[in-house]
């Protein structure tokens, strides 16, 4: 059975008004456990809806969206609060900190709502935080911190409660290219240690840390691509092809 | 620019409501104070100052309504950010935009001082009976064409004033930070010593903070009336000290280890310690006014004239200065909805955040009204014992403090769930 899937998926913003959109189209797609699922596309092709109808972020507005074969429509609030915060684990590109806490309560706060107790808040704190090498900053404010800092504060609290899934939306857009490279070297490891991870990127390198590819245009999935046996550089490559060809047909309009 | 400001104000409507609402009750109240010192029997004129107390007490009330309306003109101003930055991007000048807001905050002005001009007018024999209840003086309010035109001058300067200050700091600003609403100056600080700091640790300033503020409440129960301005300075003092040694770090502890296992208490906490820490300046300012109003009114005891200015002083400055913790408070959860939206992603829910939301302000209230009242109830006590002041006056002092900081905790509980619920129903349409 699929870690996640979704059946005849549809989001429309607007519905029955002057500025309807249909965001995504019909969507059939499965994602099974320990994959690294990278999703690209042009501005507007749905990748960000896609991620938000899957995440339980939003409602689509026709189809299913199923996480180890539950409808997360038929879950209750509050069994959708508890599946965010103990299978889902969210980073996005403007590291969504909240301001008013400090870097230790943010990451505390899911593992609040899992109701662990405060030794093992602690104790989980210190073991991710030393392994992302954020220690020294845990009780700053994420004003006060760098935007590698706070992106990793962000991985910590999306890891912290061992979720299933991580969802991530341009993790690495606020970053240079070091932290880039720091932050995709834990997202690897961490799915060698069999996290699942769905992310959307405009970076084909980041792509290429993937297993596999999944190309949106105009909210349909228009390639596929499986890494298989393929070197990182070939790939690669072949990532880089599929986008150029996007580009070189907007060129020919 | 002119078709562009009146949208702007009619896209915003329901700013330009809260905004116009300030104006009409300050100008009521400003009205009615005037009215009142203006008046044969207290003898405040406006071209000649007599420098007795009357007219201390009216430089007080002018300084601290420019408060309020600074702090109103500034939180609408703030909500136009983007509008002014989005002018800039299309190369209007500085006197297109002075025209663009005064233009807003002009006729806002308008209705508001009319409307709150009449609203006054028609307080006027409310008051009156309230007055000769409380301090046995009888038709103290009656027309006053001097006391109109001195209203009307005191917010018009104001209101051009806090406008022009707002300009500046649109100018200062990147259109950048105007866009994302960052709109911050640089904050300017000094070098403390480093041996200072190794002896006077937060620790040692947090206790030395509660001996203070615990020893001045002692004294304000036991001293002379004539004592208690300065004891009550010193509290002030360690009050201020107490907030950033005791309070804040209290609250950083709580949260971090007592509350660590209670989600609504751990997003509380921080929300509230940045709310006490964006407000401490106009709780001490709260604070401190009460305290000079309380002075001046044992000073003039004997003064029944003098000592209703005091009064009314005392009332309409907590009126305004609720306000101005409203709007402060207001600007604080104006972008809070982004706050709200990770807290649905660590995965409260919705009616979690509402939880919050109320739980929130409603202690933050309650920290500015128990802070306050230990110096009300306190000093009015001993004032009491002492006969300076009647029982009746100090619960009327205490009823008219509480009732204004109610109204504005349930406005700004209904704003701050407007500001949390619109913004996500307008990301999910």
């Amino acid at each position: 059975m699929a870690l996640l899937e979704t059946r005849h998926l549809s989001k429309v913003y607007g519905l029955h008004t002057d500025t309807e959109f249909v965001a995504l189209h019909d969507i059939n797609f499965e994602v099974e456990e320990g994959e690294m699922i990278c999703i690209m596309g042009p501005s507007g092709s749905g990748k960000s809806t896609f991620i938000n109808a899957i995440s339980t972020i939003d409602y689509p507005t026709s189809g299913n969206v199923l996480i180890d074969g539950e409808e997360v429509r038929a879950l209750t609030g509050k069994q959708i609060g508890r599946f965010r915060s103990s299978t889902l684990g969210f980073i996005f590109q403007n590291y969504n900190l909240l301001d008013t806490h400090t870097l230790y309560e943010n990451i505390a706060m899911p593992m609040s709502l899992a109701k662990v107790n405060q030794k093992e808040q602690a104790k989980r704190i210190k073991e991710l935080a030393d392994y992302l090498g954020i220690t020294a900053c845990l009780n700053k404010y994420p004003n006060a911190c760098s935007g590698g800092q706070k992106q990793r504060a962000a991985i910590c609290r999306a890891l912290v409660n061992e979720p299933k899934i991580i969802v991530a939306d341009e993790p690495t857009g606020n970053l240079d290219s070091k932290n880039s490279k720091r932050l995709m070297d834990v997202f690897k490891d961490l799915n060698d240690q069999g996290v699942t991870i769905i992310m959307v990127t405009h970076d084909a390198l980041v792509a290429s840390y993937s297993s596999r590819f999944v190309y949106l245009h105009d909210g349909r999935i228009e390639t596929e691509l499986r890494r298989g046996d393929l070197s990182q550089d070939e790939y690669f490559e072949k990532i880089m092809a599929i986008n150029a060809r996007e580009s070189q047909e907007v060129l020919k309009q | 620019m002119i078709h562009h400001a009146l949208r702007s104000m009619r896209q915003s409507l329901s700013h330009t409501i809260f905004f116009t609402l300030t104006f009409i009750i300050t100008s009521a109240f400003i009205l009615l104070y005037f009215t009142l010192a203006l008046s044969d029997e207290i003898g405040v004129t406006l071209f000649y100052s007599s420098n007795n107390i009357q007219t201390v007490v009216s430089i007080l009330v002018i300084l601290i309504c420019m408060v309020a309306i600074f702090f109103a003109n500034d939180f609408y101003v703030k909500q136009k950010a983007q509008d002014l930055a989005v002018q800039l991007v299309c190369g209007a000048t500085y006197s297109q935009l002075v025209l663009y807001l005064l233009m807003q905050t002009g006729l806002l002005m308008m209705i508001g001082i009319v409307s709150g001009m009449a609203l006054g007018l028609f307080m006027m024999p409310g008051f009156n009976v309230i007055l000769e209840q409380i301090f046995h003086v009888t038709h103290m309010l009656s027309f006053n064409q001097e006391a109109f035109v001195a209203t009307v001058v005191v917010l018009v300067m104001v209101i051009f004033y806090a406008t022009f200050l707002n300009l500046g700091y649109s100018y200062r600003n990147s259109i950048h930070n105007l866009l994302v609403n960052r709109g911050e100056m640089g904050k300017i600080g000094f070098r403390i010593p480093k041996l200072f700091r190794a002896i006077v640790t937060p620790k040692v300033k947090g206790m030395f903070a509660l001996i203070l503020v615990v020893m001045m409440t002692v004294m304000f129960c036991l001293s002379d009336a004539s004592d208690l301005f300065g004891y009550a300075l010193i509290w002030l003092f360690g009050f201020s000290l107490a907030v950033n040694n005791v309070v804040l770090p209290g609250l950083r502890y709580l949260v971090a280890h007592k509350w660590a296992m209670h989600p609504h208490l751990m997003a509380i906490g921080g929300f509230l310690r940045h709310d006490i820490h964006a407000l401490k300046s106009e709780l001490l300012l709260l604070i401190g006014s009460d305290i000079i109003f309380y002075t001046l009114m044992i000073r003039n005891v004997t003064d029944a004239v003098a000592s209703t200015l005091s009064g009314l002083s005392f009332v309409v400055v907590n009126i305004l200065m609720s306000m101005v913790i409203m709007f402060k408070y207001s600007s604080e959860v104006s972008t809070r909805s982004q706050s709200a939206q990770v807290l649905l992603c660590v995965g409260y829910l919705m009616e979690d955040i509402d939880h919050i939301i109320r739980r929130e302000t409603l202690l933050f209230y309650a920290f500015i009204v128990l802070s306050d009242m230990i110096v009300i109830t306190t000093i009015g006590g001993n004032l009491v014992i002492h006969h300076i002041i009647s029982q009746n006056l100090l619960m009327g002092m205490i009823v008219l403090f509480l009732i204004p900081m109610a109204i504005c905790m349930l406005m700004n509980m209904f704003y701050y769930h407007r500001v949390i619920h619109g913004d996500l129903l307008q990301r999910a349409e």
